[in-house]
């Protein structure tokens, strides 16, 4: 690690060395050393950026300058360089990422608002001079041959770049900032501006440049390292604009302008080791301001956490052990927040707060000092619930409550995202899962401890109601509709509707909420499955981000599946194991970029299992098991007919004997469907109270679809439960897995009165129409 | 029944039975010309929910009608669970709430079970026009009469006599609401509202500034389609109201006529049904938020009475709603009385002979006669 940072600091100081050209090329022998004996936690490629750019007001239009210092770390010769320019995937239709979306975002159709980056000079800065590249730039299509595409390009070099050795690149371009239609861009005064200058893909040794197109479905990969950015902005964003790591200095330049500059991490976070023992280092530099954003400064203290879930905390340290070192950082918390949402800034601290806890508990802590939440403009949404480095978008509304779990849902999962694209940079591109899977199932956890249950509302004219309408009270075809007085036909094929309508305020008057909704609460990792279920055998797991059959299948492996499996996972190896393997991933892989063996091998060497065979079967299959069981019981009956006598006679026999007759036995039949082994718990509950748990093994399940189990009648069965612990979430229908001797008689009585109270009131609201 | 037997019995059938068509309203209401009611005062509203209150059976008949077809309804939802929940389900497991496992499993039946009861409710939506009509009609006819007695008889008389005229009533309301529907959600609001007055393109309101901007225009506008929707009841009222104590036919020409009436006399006749409306809010919202309470609260453990409650609070909650859809047309009865001149009509005994009591006999131009005592 010390020598990794004494490059580091050797690479900094010669780029900001004033009046002399920046030259850099590091040791060949030095470099070449950490190339043939990679520390753990070393970045891939380290590659710095120093970046200077200036937005003009009025036009969104953005000139900059980027000084790249970029390393080789693999062991080829390296002949070009690639590079995304995201921008250029709002510039038309035609591109990789709108084509895919038939030219709708996030429900947009995209009619304006363009957004594009036109490079002006590539340049090569060396101990020779400057050498401009430019002309050798060639746009890539490497996933789709699009020669519309222009989110990939390269520029060829005058020589290879040799394993070890650093190169040094500038890049001047210009930037037209979309309006933000997904996740970067403006409207009005808001901006997040992400993506926004042309970045190096991450060169991998023996494979070459990965550097994708931008597609709907993908997201980023790029190399660890640091960013030192200097913004020129107009002078109305002085205290309203905030980026990645830390703002350093933030001056007036005239009378409309300021100037303001990061790092990122901070030189502190830079120049220190984190409790993994590493260097802390960032993937990306996003930056975002608005006038009217009201800032609000919080700081997350991980004692006030540890009284606050002191259970949690005591298990996870026995699960990892006494020596280890679970401490978490306290870390500045910055919530740049609308002002007409203003009295939520404390909510995002605390779900922000749950996250940097909960994660950091699990998984190793957030090593960096500060962290931002953006609440994006009205009207900016498309920019909210995306994850960059130390700062995210959230998403909410006026008027909702923590139980709602808005803003806390999107912003617990966009925090954890710092834990697992921040700090274990896997391939998002092709990979994807490993991010949005992996976080999906930490969210879920860390809602559930934090928040509860998240209850559902219904809204009327933007006020929400907690629960749901039971009963529709229209439905049906036309005739029906023109009936209730929905769509009455009138002439040539022109229509009148009135009573579709969409006045929340009549309709809560027609609903009579008070009376009719009913309450439905959701645990979010009960949700997961729900939503894994959906699509839960189209493609497997692990599959390049923008080759599942479409984009629900994209949500479902990506986000839903993978964590599902985890979870499920979690069960099979129990909890202290999974917690093991999951840490030792996440400290292991820290600022470099795993695959999903790496993923794997380092869960099994963590946990102290092998669940390998599990990996394969569910990350890289389409298996979906289904559990059932049954319940029968039979009465054992006297003997009867003849009997073979010592003789070999067949004789009556009346009085011939047999144990327990005129009783009844009882029989629990397990059956399986799908094609997914997993060993699972049994547990059959009898009428003395007493209770009996049997495993139905992945062995015995290889080996037959069902199993049947047998009492004697004097083991009375009151109910059997598959998996009665719920570890398996997987299960693709659960209303088969129990059995009980006694049915509920209330709940009935309850969901029929629901429905019978939706119906009194819509009822009685359309004959108030009638008279 | 023998003849001698119906000649004894009181005499039940409606009088205006033997009244010449287009000549009702002057026989509806038997007040004596030197007891006529006076004017409405401000307890108008408190008077009517009074009378409207002691009329137990035709409340109690105007409810049960909803809540019958929601019964029909409702019977259907709890079969499906009394069979799913069976043996599969843990006492109480799905009482609070249906959890997550159990709404995504179930979901493809929940979703048929859904279907089913929308096309149930369409249909019964119609039924409930209909018996709205009839029993609009019914009212009326009590309130009209100001009988004592035979209440139920009346009401029913009333709902047949009224319906077809009060049936393209409600085909004027609807007429009038899908108007509403289509000037406050159509293209010109989209244009002369959003567009026009704050700059709103494509009724799109992302192009505003802020989200509470937006809050309040949707508030706007929704506001202001339920208060076309009030007043079109409210009108509906009325000229159900005036149709039936002029005894006219003529839903197009009386509904002009209540138009302008609102229009001249608005505080007079929109008051007490604000004031009723106000009665008809607080209560609901009072009973509401009892049951929301007991609803939030219900967990396993439960047992049925909360259930029972919740359904003892929704039948109130419907049987307060009939009380008051009855005693705004009390209400709008002695509004009219005072608002409304009857039809000035032929006196049809003008040309007949007779003392009070017996035969009249019509007399000619030229007939010569004399009463001999």
């Amino acid at each position: 690690m010390l020598m990794l940072r004494s490059i580091a600091g050797r690479s900094i100081g010669a780029f900001f060395t004033r009046g002399v050209l920046p030259i850099f090329l590091a040791s060949a022998a030095t470099l070449g050393l950490r190339a043939q004996n990679p520390t753990a936690g070393s970045p891939d490629n380290p590659v710095d950026y120093e970046i200077s750019a200036r937005l003009e007001d009025g036009t969104h239009i953005l000139h900059g300058q980027e000084k790249i210092t970029w390393t080789n770390g693999s062991q080829d010769q390296v002949s070009d360089l690639w590079f995304h320019t995201y921008l250029n995937a709002f510039a038309n239709t035609e591109s990789t990422h709108l084509s895919e979306s038939s030219g709708s975002l996030r429900g947009h159709l995209i009619k304006d608002g363009w957004g594009w980056t036109r490079i002006q000079r590539v340049t090569l800065v060396g101990p020779e001079g400057q050498l401009e590249v430019t002309p050798t730039l060639m746009w890539q299509a490497p996933d789709d041959d699009n020669a519309e595409d222009r989110t990939v390009f390269s520029v060829t070099l005058p020589r290879p770049v040799a394993p070890g050795e650093s190169i040094r690149v500038d890049v001047e371009w210009e930037s037209q900032l979309p309006r933000v239609r997904r996740r970067t861009g403006y409207k009005d005064d808001f901006m997040l501006v992400a993506q926004w200058f042309p970045k190096l893909g991450v060169y991998e040794s023996g494979k070459g440049w990965n550097c994708h197109q931008f597609h709907t479905t993908t997201e980023f990969y790029s190399d660890y390292g640091t960013y030192s950015v200097s913004l020129d902005l107009p002078a109305r964003y002085e205290g309203k604009v905030q980026g990645s790591g830390v703002r350093e200095l933030e001056r007036l330049t005239g009378d409309d302008r300021v100037l303001v500059k990061f790092q990122a991490p901070s030189q502190e976070d830079r120049a220190s080791l984190d409790r993994t023992g590493k260097a802390p280092r960032v993937h990306d530099f996003t930056w975002t301001a608005d006038s009217k954003f009201v800032v609000r400064q919080y700081t997350f203290v991980y004692e006030e956490w540890r009284k606050r879930f002191a259970d949690e905390v005591n298990y996870v340290q026995a699960a990892l052990g006494d020596k280890k070192d679970i401490a978490l950082r306290n870390v500045r918390v910055t919530v740049m927040i609308q002002p007409e949402r203003e009295e939520q800034a404390e909510r995002h601290f605390e779900a922000t707060a749950a996250a940097l806890f909960f994660y950091g508990l699990w998984f190793g802590e957030y090593p960096y000092e500060h962290i931002t939440v953006v609440d994006p403009a009205w009207g900016g949404g498309a920019a909210g619930g995306m994850e960059y480095p130390t700062i995210f978008t959230a998403g909410t509304e006026i008027g909702t409550n923590p139980d709602m779990h808005r803003p806390e849902g999107v912003t617990v999962h966009e925090a954890g995202h710092q834990f697992w694209y921040g700090l274990v940079g896997n391939n998002e591109f092709e990979s994807a899962w490993m991010d949005e899977g992996f976080n999906s199932y930490t969210d879920s956890e860390v809602l559930w401890r934090t928040f509860g249950a998240q209850r559902s509302t219904t809204k009327y004219s933007g006020i929400h109601h907690y629960g749901e309408a039971m009963t529709p009270t229209s439905g049906g075809g036309a005739v029906l509709a023109a009936l209730s007085g929905r769509k009455i036909p009138v002439w040539k094929g022109k229509s009148i509707t009135p009573l579709t309508s969409q006045s929340g305020v009549l309709n809560w008057w027609r609903d009579q909420p008070l009376f009719t909704l009913s309450p439905e609460n959701s645990d979010p990792r009960w949700g997961d499955r729900s939503a894994y279920l959906r699509d839960p055998n189209i493609d497997p797991v692990d599959t390049n981000a923008w080759e599942y059959r479409d984009n629900g299948s994209y949500r479902t492996n990506s986000y839903y599946r993978p964590a599902v499996i985890l979870r499920s996972l979690e069960g099979l190896v129990e909890r202290d194991h999974f917690l093991r393997g999951m840490r030792h991933y996440a400290e292991t892989w820290r600022y470099k970029h795993p695959t999903p063996d790496d993923f794997f091998a380092a869960f099994n060497a963590g946990a102290g299992v092998d669940v390998s065979w599990y990996f394969d079967e569910l990350f890289r299959g389409t298996g979906t098991v289904d559990w059932s069981v049954s319940v029968s019981h039979k009465d054992v009956k006297k003997p009867a007919g003849l009997f073979q006598d010592e003789s070999g006679m067949w004789v009556a026999d009346p009085d011939r004997e047999k144990p327990g007759v005129g009783s009844t036995n009882g029989e629990v039949m397990l059956m399986r469907e799908g094609e997914l082994c997993l060993p699972v718990l049994v547990r059959v509950t009898f009428a003395d109270d007493s209770e009996q748990d049997f495993v139905w093994t992945r062995e015995e399940q290889q080996a037959n679809r069902w199993k049947r189990l047998e009492f004697p009648a004097t083991k009375r069965i009151v109910s059997a439960v598959i998996d009665p612990d719920h570890d398996w979430y997987i299960d693709t229908d659960m209303s088969n897995n129990q059995w009980f001797n006694k049915s509920d008689e209330v709940a009935p009585l309850r969901w029929g009165e629901r429905a019978f109270s939706g119906l009194a009131f819509a009822l009685q609201f359309t004959m108030g129409i009638g008279g | 029944m023998s003849e001698r037997e119906s000649e004894a019995a009181p005499r039940t059938e409606p009088m205006t039975k033997y009244i010449p068509p287009g000549y009702e309203s002057a026989y509806l209401d038997p007040t004596p010309p030197g007891d006529v009611e006076p004017p409405p005062t401000g307890w108008i509203s408190w008077t009517a929910l009074r009378v409207t209150l002691g009329r137990v059976p035709l409340w109690l008949i105007a409810a049960a009608i909803p809540m019958a077809l929601a019964t029909i309804g409702a019977m259907g939802w709890y079969n499906y669970f009394d069979r799913v929940l069976g043996s599969n389900y843990a006492m109480g497991e799905q009482l609070g709430w249906l959890t997550d496992t159990f709404r995504f499993d179930h979901r493809s039946e929940l979703s048929q079970l859904r279907n089913a009861t929308g096309q149930s409710a369409a249909i019964m939506a119609f039924i409930t026009f209909l018996a709205g009509v009839f029993v609009a009609g019914g009212w009326l006819q009590v309130f009209l009469e100001r009988t004592e007695g035979h209440s139920v008889d009346r009401f029913f008389h009333g709902g047949v006599r009224y319906f077809w005229r009060f049936f393209r009533v409600l085909i004027g309301v609807l007429l009038l609401l899908g108007l509403g529907h289509y000037l406050i959600y159509g293209k010109l609001w989209n244009e002369y509202i959003w567009q026009g007055l704050f700059n709103v393109a494509d009724g799109n309101f992302e192009n505003l500034s802020s989200e509470a901007t937006a809050r309040r225009l949707t508030l706007l506008q929704d506001s202001t389609f339920a208060l076309w929707f009030a007043g079109v009841m409210v009108w509906a009222d009325y000229l159900r109201t005036r149709l039936a104590f002029l005894g006219s036919r003529s839903v197009l020409w009386q509904g002009f006529a209540t138009f302008f009436m609102l229009l001249i006399r608005p505080i007079a006749a929109l008051r007490p049904m604000l004031v009723l409306f106000v009665f008809e809010a607080l209560v609901l919202v009072g009973l509401g938020w009892i049951s929301s309470s007991i609803n939030h609260g219900i967990t396993a453990d439960s047992s049925a009475s909360s259930v029972w409650t919740l359904l003892g609070l929704t039948i109130v909650g419907i049987l307060w709603m009939a009380v008051v859809n009855a005693a705004r047309y009390h209400a709008a009865v002695q509004v009219t009385r005072v608002v409304v001149e009857p039809l000035g009509v032929e006196d049809p005994w003008e040309n007949t002979v007779g003392g009070p009591g017996g035969p009249r006999y019509p007399v000619g131009q030229q007939e010569d006669f004399e009463i001999s005592i």
